[in-house]
């Protein structure tokens, strides 16, 4: 088929990072997932939590049209308090952030050692800081990646 | 006249017996590392015309060894080894992946800025012709826009790009923005144009780094239409090269429909 017309169909199973299980996570919103061209069994999703702490709130928010499994993090107040991460921590997952911004953004793909549904050490590790950069807690809060049906896309040359 | 009919020699007895026909095949020979071009794995005959890698494309690879061997921090960056398109700095990089994951090829050019979103420019076929798109990664993490399959996290950088002389990368990144506008979707699209008359996506990125004035140090003949380059005449007249056209970015799917919680 890539051959005749330049395409080939790609499916690809549905992951999202989850953190219903963790008691402290409020789910303050949800949505229906829309990855790719053409989603099968793919439903709605928590895509927002906020986890209450002694003097600051965090926010994660899972975003529903991203394909591969990962969060955005920040917290309120901003500046105040601010979020930072070591960059890799694994093979499996990563931090990213731009310069003086208020978010981190954890990812969890391509994980070349195993897939994400048999790792187990699923934990967001940060810190928070406050506005001098000092450390004012260590966060490590338990996640699941969650599968949710399929969904299709054209990879094409 | 006698009764004497024709009676030719055999040619048999005339001509040296021939070995039987065989066909000569054409054997490949790539250097080390070098991608094996679709007529030779299809055991074919190299199309007409068809030549080895372009001579630009191995002096760029050439300058970035000698250079990164001298040291020289100003000259064109080699290829990095499988560098993942997530995790670079500020700049502009072709990018890239796998068709399927196993396939030939497939480029993008993606621009990280020193503050901003990220984005990226890619082509693909649609309708049979040669559609191009731009995505975006916000600070969040959201990915928006067009073509998702090029996001960052899907490719790995193939090499980077350096813009014109005296140009900075967001200078160089509205100028590209600028081509991507004007280019209308009108071109036909072909799988290889080495052996056909159109354009891939390959061709798309190539075509819109030579029209930009940009080298980049990507192995382009590597790649499936990386030699055939869109030709400039598809993209932004010179005039108007460089005027940052605001792009807008079509939305590829309606927003999702957020629900809040009580």
């Amino acid at each position: 088929m890539l051959l005749l017309g330049g395409c080939a169909p790609a499916f690809q199973v549905y992951h999202y990072i989850s953190l219903e299980d963790y008691p402290d996570a409020r789910v303050v919103e949800r949505a229906q997932a829309t990855p790719g061209e053409h989603r099968f069994f793919v439903g709605e999703i928590p895509t927002r939590y906020e986890i209450d702490r002694q003097g600051y709130t965090l926010i994660m928010v899972v975003h529903p049209t991203n394909w591969d499994p990962g969060l955005g993090v920040t917290v309120r107040p901003y500046p105040e308090r601010r979020v930072q991460a070591e960059r890799n921590p694994d093979p499996c997952s990563q931090w990213s952030a731009r310069k003086a911004s208020a978010w981190w953004v954890y990812g969890f793909s391509r994980c070349d050692q195993h897939p994400p549904w048999e790792r187990v050490d699923k934990h967001l590790r940060f810190q928070v800081l406050d506005a001098d950069g000092n450390v004012v807690a260590e966060e490590d809060i338990p996640y699941t990646v969650e599968r949710d049906g399929f969904f299709m896309y054209m990879d094409a040359l | 006249m006698g009764g004497r009919g024709f009676n030719p020699t055999p040619l048999g007895e005339v001509l040296s017996p021939r070995p039987a026909a065989t066909r000569k095949m054409f054997q490949w020979r790539g250097r080390p590392g070098e991608r094996k071009p679709l007529w030779a794995i299809l055991g074919e005959e190299p199309p007409l015309g068809w030549q080895p890698p372009e001579a630009k494309d191995v002096q760029v690879t050439e300058l970035a060894a000698k250079a990164e061997l001298a040291g020289d921090a100003s000259a064109p960056e080699a290829k990095p080894a499988s560098e993942r398109a997530d995790q670079v700095g500020p700049g502009i990089y072709v990018t890239a992946h796998r068709i399927a994951g196993a396939g030939p090829f497939h480029t993008a050019i993606q621009y990280v800025p020193e503050d901003g979103d990220t984005e990226w420019i890619s082509a693909g076929p649609k309708g049979g012709r040669l559609v191009s798109g731009v995505g975006r990664l916000d600070e969040a993490g959201r990915v928006t826009g067009q073509r998702p399959i090029d996001a960052p996290k899907k490719n790995d950088v193939s090499g980077r790009i350096t813009p014109p002389e005296g140009m900075t990368d967001a200078e160089y990144w509205q100028r590209i923005r600028a081509l991507d506008d004007v280019y209308r979707d009108k071109v036909d699209y072909d799988l290889d144009p080495e052996i056909q008359d159109s354009y891939n996506s390959n061709s798309y990125t190539r075509g819109i780094l030579d029209a930009s004035g940009g080298v980049s140090t990507a192995p382009f003949a590597d790649y499936v239409g990386g030699r055939s380059p869109l030709p400039a005449r598809n993209l932004a007249p010179p005039h108007l090269r460089g005027t940052g056209f605001p792009n807008s970015l079509r939305p590829q799917q309606p927003a999702p429909a957020f629900r809040r919680l009580p």
